[in-house]
């Protein structure tokens, strides 16, 4: 498991990362990072839902409640425009943070300038 | 049924379960359940699509979801954002205020319901409250004194001290003299930058002032500096404050004084005059103050241009009055610069006295410092205490501490009482508890309905305190003395921490019954199995409280026995039967004195009569001596002097341990003969008094022989012990003190008044009887002892109420085992007593604690008067013996009507 302040941090460019593939759902979020993180990041549901209700408050991504039988109705996601924007912002920062890292550590973690 | 039926039936059920626990968290929207659910659903068909069994599946994915009070902290994070982007923030809250409305409805009903015990509590609180915003009322106008004054932060007063011998080490704060020297002023303001201006008081001896035919005898006045009104903010009505005293021989009045001289006509421009002391002619009215305000301790009523003093004293070659250092007649006060301290002048003040006074302070070898005081300390001062001659008022910083102490333990009291009796109550409402958890009310739900009920008693509480408080303010201002202000109880600071507390006090009172009660299972308390866990905590309460009032009772009755033994303590001298006219020094009764004595000794009903220049009780000078030592040398002593006619001391009866008393038949005893008394002696070093007789003594411009020892007699409030004093026979006299022998002191006074009116017409009739003013020297140890006792009288009532209330929630808790007792043959009486005992041994524990407390406390308080009573086991016996006879009577009517219960009807409810 990564550490959580990194997991904390790189929740919501994930969940906008993700959500740009298409529409989708909660559950399936979960699933999704686990098995493209290798096990190493694992979200729990009290963590996931909240956040995705705070970026709908914020408008950078919309919901649809979808009727699937048995049990009650999926709740479904999908990037905005706004996220879209929001998604850009974030990747140029990250990218941004791993050039410098990357630069600092070097090809061979060897010190270099 | 088979296996996949009941896995399905199991699963369902699982998750209506889960959805319950979750549903009555109110943060989690009923689209929010939705989602959680169908996350729950997902995982579980995924996990069995693994090859889980349902139920194992199930409490995974359960177990994956988290806990529910982890998802409430995050849910409610983003809640209110979740409701604004929907426009449901509106109905949330009139959800929140409906829900405060019905609590508070529910509140209102029950104690409705219970009439007695919330009106105990109640009232209980509500004196209690009261009794603590009067004290502080109290305490807030003690501190408030002179802070009224624009530059208060910047005005120190000038302190001083002086020892024989050099090296000695630093004088404590109450060695430390106010009122002194003139010269120092004008020199402070030349020498120090730092000190914008010096002003000097002086005055308060009593002159006779008059205007046409009004004339009064006044005290409360200042001869003040050209610069008083730029110092201190004292509010000038009319005339200009930079000019209003500059001028020679000028005058401003406050309100009063000219009401009192002119009534309704204008003053400015008119004169008054100075019939006596130091300013003596005529002066003109330049200004109009308003009156001076209570919280000052500076006191006067007329200000008189310092120049009206000083003009007069230097053309009458007096000018040592304001020129020498030694010369005691003035308060001085300074202003310093913005941006310098109080620190930075002291460090140079030493410097400053070896400067100005090194030579004066060389033979006989002394030292003399100064020292800075701020203007906002000076009433609580210790210093210049003992000094015949005061500015105005001052405040009593060991009363003030313990009246917060009262005010505090008051409040203590009141608040354990609201607790414990809010606990009580609860446990009998366990049953309700149970019925509404049965119902489905929450946890959460019920402890806010517990707090709400708290709250609403203890806010009712306050707000009737605090009217009663305003109501009763006048009431407490006769009873303290002081003109107490009611301006803090309307400043919103107040009101808030008032109302704040009130708050509070209910949160942790109603704290207790919600949380405890809550938690109970409905099937215990329908059942009756609960346990009344917090009895000890009650009892513990209730034994604190009794302590607390038993330490008050102590105190009050110590205060009581002090106070009737500082008034029947025998003086050593005769007191009573004396009656004393002021005639004011003035020249013209002084010169003719023997006459004016023959006249009153013919009337009926006058023995004697006798003049001094002070009476026992009033002001004593310092008198430089040099008295002859055992060795033969002759040494410099302190006496204080006390000047007589030849008849005084034998009309008052002090007795003589050695040698004689003045004689009118001896000529020398006019000018060189001193009587002193046993203090003086003992201070001489004289183990045996008589030895003193026929040594010699210089003091004062006089030379001669001692010629007879008195022993020790109280000339002071008994507050001070006897110190060396000196007797002289001069003319220089004041006061005449004639000996009645009647039992209608009216008549004899009416006798004297006519005869003053014939002799002295001139002088206002000023008589007084010499034990009253002895008397009266208590009266500030009287009011404290009132203001203690009512105190003390209210802290036993709250406490008692308390405990009636708990004898009530006793009984009513114990109806079932009273029933059996009874049914099995317990009398009465047996029952009573077994009520009364457990009761009482709280008030038993409570006293053990109280003495030790109540003795310290007491023992600190009494250390402030020389002649003190013993606190002897007497005292806590009676305070004892009063707390349990109080206790018994509360607890009996409780115990009685236990005792009376019926137990067919008490047993019937099983």
């Amino acid at each position: 498991m990564l550490p959580k302040p990194l997991v904390a941090a790189s929740f919501e460019p994930l969940v906008l990362a993700l959500l740009a593939r298409g529409e989708t759902y909660g559950y399936e979020l979960i699933q999704r990072i686990e098995e493209l993180s290798d096990g190493r990041i694992v979200w729990s549901a009290n963590r996931l839902y909240p956040l995705l209700h705070d970026l709908e408050n914020r408008g950078l991504v919309a919901a649809k409640w979808r009727d699937e039988a048995p049990g009650p109705n999926r709740k479904y996601y999908r990037l905005t425009s706004k996220g879209e924007r929001a998604m850009e912002q974030a990747r140029r920062d990250w990218l941004d943070v791993n050039a410098l890292l990357a630069r600092l550590w070097g090809p061979d973690l060897s010190l270099s300038t | 049924m088979s296996d996949e039926e009941r896995s399905r039936f199991d699963l369902e059920k699982a998750i209506a379960s889960w959805r319950h626990v979750h549903g009555r968290r109110r943060v989690f929207l009923t689209e929010d359940l939705d989602e959680l659910e169908r996350h729950l659903r997902d995982h579980t068909a995924y996990l069995v699509k693994q090859g889980e069994r349902p139920e194992a599946a199930f409490r995974a994915a359960q177990q994956a979801l988290g806990d529910v009070e982890g998802g409430e902290a995050e849910y409610r994070k983003v809640r209110w954002g979740k409701l604004r982007r929907r426009h449901q923030v509106r109905p949330e809250i009139s959800y929140g205020i409906a829900m405060l409305k019905s609590n508070l409805s529910v509140a209102v009903r029950n104690v409705r319901k219970h009439k007695l015990y919330s009106s105990i509590n109640v009232l209980g609180l509500t004196i209690g409250v009261a009794c603590c915003l009067l004290i502080g009322l109290y305490v807030l106008h003690e501190r408030s004194y002179d802070r009224f004054h624009a530059k208060a932060d910047r005005v120190y007063r000038l302190l001083y001290h002086e020892r024989q011998g050099t090296g000695v080490p630093r004088p404590a704060a109450d060695e430390y003299l106010v009122w002194g020297s003139a010269a120092h002023a004008p020199l402070l303001e030349a020498d120090f930058p730092e000190i914008e201006r010096a002003v000097r008081l002086s005055g308060r001896h009593e002159v006779l002032v008059a205007r046409d035919d009004r004339r009064f005898q006044e005290e409360r006045y200042f001869f003040a500096d050209p610069a008083f009104f730029e110092v201190f903010s004292f509010p000038l009505l009319r005339g200009n404050p930079e000019t209003v005293l500059a001028g020679p021989r000028t005058a401003v009045l406050s309100e009063t004084a000219a009401r009192r001289y002119f009534g309704d006509a204008d003053p400015i421009g008119q004169t008054l005059s100075l019939e006596s002391g130091e300013g003596q002619g005529d002066v003109t009215v330049s200004g109009i103050m308003a009156d001076v305000p209570a919280n000052s301790h500076l006191d006067f009523d007329i200000l008189f241009s310092m120049d009206t003093f000083e003009q007069r004293a230097r053309d009458n070659d007096q000018a040592y009055k304001f020129d020498a250092r030694g010369y005691a007649d003035f308060f001085t006060y300074v202003l310093l610069k913005e941006g310098t301290s109080a620190e930075m002048v002291a460090e140079k003040l030493p410097e400053f006295v070896q400067r100005h006074y090194a030579e004066g302070l060389k033979d006989p070898p002394r030292s003399y410092g100064l020292a800075l005081e701020p203007l906002t300390e000076a009433y609580h001062s210790p210093a210049g205490r003992r000094q015949p001659l005061h500015a105005g008022p001052m405040g009593n910083p060991t009363n003030l501490y313990l009246f917060s102490f009262i005010g505090l333990f008051i409040l203590v009291i009141a608040c354990f009482n609201f607790t414990n009796l809010a606990t009580a109550r609860s446990v009998g409402r366990a049953k309700e508890v149970g019925v509404r958890k049965t119902v489905g009310a929450s946890r959460g739900g019920l402890i806010g309905q517990f707090l709400v009920e708290a709250i609403l008693l203890t806010s009712v509480a306050t707000v009737i305190a605090a009217l009663l408080a305003w109501v009763l303010l006048p009431l407490f201002r006769t009873l303290a003395g002081k003109e107490i202000s009611a301006l803090p109880l309307w400043d919103p600071a107040m009101i808030a921490a008032i109302l704040g507390g009130a708050v509070l006090l209910g949160l942790f009172a109603g704290a207790y019954p919600a949380f405890v009660l809550s938690r109970f299972r409905p099937s215990q308390v329908l059942k009756g199995t609960i346990q009344t866990s917090g009895a000890g905590l009650r009892k513990a309460m209730v034994a604190f409280q009794f302590m607390m009032s038993i330490a008050l009772i102590v105190g009050t009755v110590v205060v009581h026995d002090q106070l009737e033994y500082l008034r029947d303590h025998p003086l050593g001298f005769e007191d009573r039967q004396q009656l004393v006219l002021d005639f004011g020094g003035d020249p013209r009764v002084r010169d003719e004195i023997e006459a004016v004595k023959q006249e009153f000794e013919a009337l009926p009903g006058i023995d004697a009569a006798s003049a001094a220049r002070s009476v026992p009780g009033g002001y004593f000078p310092d008198a430089g001596s040099a008295i002859e030592a055992p060795d033969g040398t002759m040494r410099d002593v302190s006496l204080g002097l006390f000047e007589v006619d030849q008849e005084f001391l034998t009309q008052l009866g002090v007795e003589v341990v050695a040698g004689r008393l003045f004689s009118p038949e001896i000529a020398t005893d006019t000018e060189q003969a001193l009587v002193v008394n046993a203090a003086a002696a003992r201070e001489m070093g004289y183990a045996d008094p008589a030895e003193l007789v026929g040594k010699r003594f210089r003091q004062w411009g006089r030379e001669g022989e001692i010629v007879g020892v008195v022993d020790d007699f109280n000339f002071e409030s008994l507050q001070h012990e006897v110190t060396p004093l000196s007797f002289r026979v001069s003319p220089w006299l004041r006061f005449l003190v004639l000996e009645t022998s009647t039992a209608d002191a009216a008549e004899t006074v009416a006798l004297v008044q006519a005869r003053w009116n014939e002799l002295v017409p001139y002088r206002p009739f000023m008589y007084s009887f010499l034990d009253q003013s002895f008397d009266a020297l208590y009266r500030d140890e009287d009011r404290f002892g009132a203001l203690f006792g009512t105190f003390a009288a209210l802290a036993i009532f709250i406490a008692c109420l308390g405990l009636f209330g708990l004898a009530a929630y006793s009984v009513q808790q114990r109806t079932k085992e009273i029933g059996i007792r009874k049914a099995l043959g317990a009398t009465a009486a047996s029952v009573a007593a077994l009520f009364s005992r457990d009761f009482l041994k709280l008030v038993l524990v409570g006293f053990v604690v109280a003495v030790p407390v109540a003795y310290l406390a007491m023992s600190r308080w009494l250390d402030g008067f020389a002649y003190r009573i013993d606190i002897g086991p007497g005292i806590f016996l009676l305070a004892g013996g009063l707390a349990l006879l109080v206790a018994v009577l509360t607890v009996s009517y409780q115990s009685a009507r236990a005792a009376r219960l019926d137990p067919v009807k008490t047993l019937r409810y099983e």
